[in-house]
């Protein structure tokens, strides 16, 4: 998203320093992340199903 | 005027030759086509963005461009999630939710190209532990990336 074109959504989510990332509109990161944390970011964002396990997980 | 000089254009040109594995197609959204007048700065930059759209994809007969306009076509709009513009979905031999929102101007200019080509391949070059991740995710993931053309 071009921030320049729609200041709205960058006032929105506070965007000053780009790259900057925002996912499902709560979770952000700033800069060029590497891979792992980059899906990091996503799953803490999108949350995990719960492994099948027969074991209890808290 | 030509947005890409003949040697920038040869260069993309050959990369999509060597790199494109599939089509590609550009849904472009428009605030609106011809007639209507619109604030100024918005017309100029949507126009701009089409002309870059339209080299682009004549550079490779694998690349199609679809414009729209979203005052008249707001089913095409709905259709592919399109709520701002200007906006470009990029589908390759699916819809994965890749969309660009805004000029593809500067250094997103190569954003975009990179877009097309990974667009273009079905399996995209990310890690096991990745796919396994991301195959496990509970809710959707709505990723916006924010950029500044420089």
């Amino acid at each position: 998203m071009e921030a320049s074109e729609f200041p709205d959504l960058a006032q929105r989510f506070s965007v000053y320093a780009v790259p900057k990332t925002v996912i499902n509109e709560t979770t952000e990161f700033v800069g060029a992340q590497p891979e792992a944390a980059f899906v990091g970011y996503v799953a803490q964002a999108a949350g995990m199903q719960e492994a099948s396990t027969t074991s209890e997980e808290s | 005027m030509a947005f890409l000089n003949e040697q920038d254009a040869a260069f993309v040109r050959k990369r999509f030759e060597d790199e494109l594995a599939s089509e590609v197609t550009l849904e472009f959204f428009t605030p609106s086509i011809g007639g209507l007048a619109l604030p100024g700065q918005d017309a100029e930059m949507a126009e701009y963005a089409r002309q870059i759209l339209t080299e682009v994809a004549a550079l490779s007969p694998r690349i199609t461009l679809n414009v729209h306009s979203m005052a008249s076509e707001p089913e095409a709009a709905a259709r592919f999630g399109v709520a701002r513009t200007p906006a470009t979905a990029i589908l390759g031999a699916a819809d994965y939710g890749v969309r660009f929102y805004g000029m593809p101007a500067g250094y997103e200019f190569a954003t975009l190209l990179e877009l097309i080509l990974d667009v273009s391949k079905a399996q995209p070059p990310l890690s096991e532990a990745t796919k396994a991740t991301l195959g496990r995710l509970k809710d959707e993931a709505h990723i916006q990336v924010f950029v500044t053309p420089t």
